[in-house]
């Protein structure tokens, strides 16, 4: 006959109907007789189920019909590029610096509190750069799509020779704003640019931002 | 492929004919893993933009969920893995709150706090141990579909089931008393 410890040891094969028809009998003999192997079963019954219960949040409306037409004309995530560095080559480094809003040279946006914009950082790299780091800074309270909670974002990559495109869909969760702040570090130089953001009250609605810098590294 | 999503799809291009029947499931596999729905979100459009690439050779899969699951799953890995990342925060900020507490009685409360604290424990998983017990435990992919679909020993699949569901349970019963603690079992 099982003891507790051996009855314990099959709960995952139990529960996954991979016990053969004679260890499952001296299981479920044990459990019989145990009172203290039942309930650390159905503990174990109940954390299986808070596992396949935990809720997913629906996607966003369209989103389905968006990604489609995204994935046919080669679209991919605006963050993608910061997850890898081999990606991240992608990237450019303008060696000229203008920010602009609505077509027009500026240093500030205004977002509205929980609406998502998309900021455009335009780098024109008049060289290939091959080892460059790159780190976005965010003020308290505003985040990118895809990385709640984290104000710092960093990651090495290279730069390709001409102009160079990142997206920064960002949010403000909450608090003021501040500036956003964006630094390029190549040996032992380094650039930095930053905006300010804004808030304004939600539904504000405005076009997207296009920041260009132009520096030399 | 089905007939019925075939008639239904006539008007679509043929990637989106064959596709459109699984995003909810890629959608919410990929929720899974990510935790968040922008995460998600990308890491669906990253796959499906890699699929577009691959049409041709779609049209001849069957069936095609367990394959998409799978080029999924490596997906997830490879992604995580390239940027070093820890698993995709989702608890700290994800709300789950405000989702469930629309209609809310205290208990469905209590219920969305212990959800938070089973995602938090999931977060400390390494991408592996998380995808597999999302596949297994939470979209009910048995051992041996997975076993076939990851092209992996069952025995192996147990033993990663089983430190990965260890750790998450000595997560949860590391900041709390309730619910899967105090229950007795034995040490494994």
């Amino acid at each position: 006959m099982m003891n507790c410890q051996e009855t314990q040891q099959q709960f995952d094969n139990y529960l996954d109907h991979q016990l053969d028809e004679t260890l499952q009998a001296a299981f479920h003999l044990h459990l019989a007789e145990c009172s203290d192997c039942r309930e650390a079963l159905n503990s174990e019954k109940h954390f299986r189920a808070t596992l396949a219960q935990l809720p997913v949040e629906p996607m966003s409306p369209a989103f389905a019909a968006r990604a489609l037409r995204n994935a046919r004309s080669g679209q991919r995530p605006a963050l993608v590029p910061l997850i890898s560095g081999a990606i991240a080559a992608s990237f450019l480094l303008l060696f000229s610096f203008v920010f602009l809003f609505q077509g027009a040279p500026t240093d500030s946006i205004t977002v509205a509190l929980l609406e998502e914009r998309e900021v455009t950082l335009a780098f024109n790299s008049p060289q290939p750069i091959q080892q460059a780091s790159f780190e976005i800074q965010l003020p308290e309270g505003v985040e990118i799509r895809g990385y709640p909670g984290k104000q710092v974002l960093a990651w090495n990559g290279s730069l390709k020779n001409g102009q160079n495109i990142l997206q920064l869909p960002i949010i403000v969760r909450s608090g003021n704003g501040g500036a956003l702040k964006a630094v390029i570090h190549h040996q032992d130089q380094h650039k930095s640019f930053s905006i300010n953001i804004k808030v304004a009250e939600r539904n504000m609605s405005q076009q997207p931002v296009t920041i260009y810098q132009t520096t030399t590294i | 492929m089905n007939p019925i999503i075939s008639l239904f799809n006539r008007s679509k291009e043929p990637f989106e004919a064959l596709l459109s029947p699984h995003i909810d499931h890629i959608y919410r596999l990929a929720y899974r893993y990510t935790g968040q729905r922008e995460g998600a979100e990308d890491l669906t459009q990253e796959l499906l933009t890699k699929l577009y690439n691959r049409r041709a050779e779609l049209e001849q899969i069957e069936p095609l969920r367990p394959w998409i699951s799978r080029v999924l799953y490596n997906l997830f890995i490879d992604t995580t893995r390239s940027a070093a990342r820890q698993p995709i925060h989702s608890a700290a900020d994800f709300d789950l709150e405000q989702i469930e507490a629309a209609n809310s009685p205290e208990r469905e409360v209590a219920s969305a706090q212990i959800h938070k604290k089973v995602l938090m424990a999931l977060d400390t998983l390494n991408p592996d141990q998380r995808a597999l017990m999302t596949m297994h435990d939470m979209e009910g992919f048995t051992l041996p579909e997975l076993a076939e679909l990851l092209d992996t020993p069952i025995g192996t699949l147990k033993s990663r089931l089983h430190r990965a569901r260890a750790r998450v349970r000595d997560e949860i019963n590391a900041h709390s008393v309730e619910p899967f603690s105090g229950n007795g079992r034995l040490e494994r």
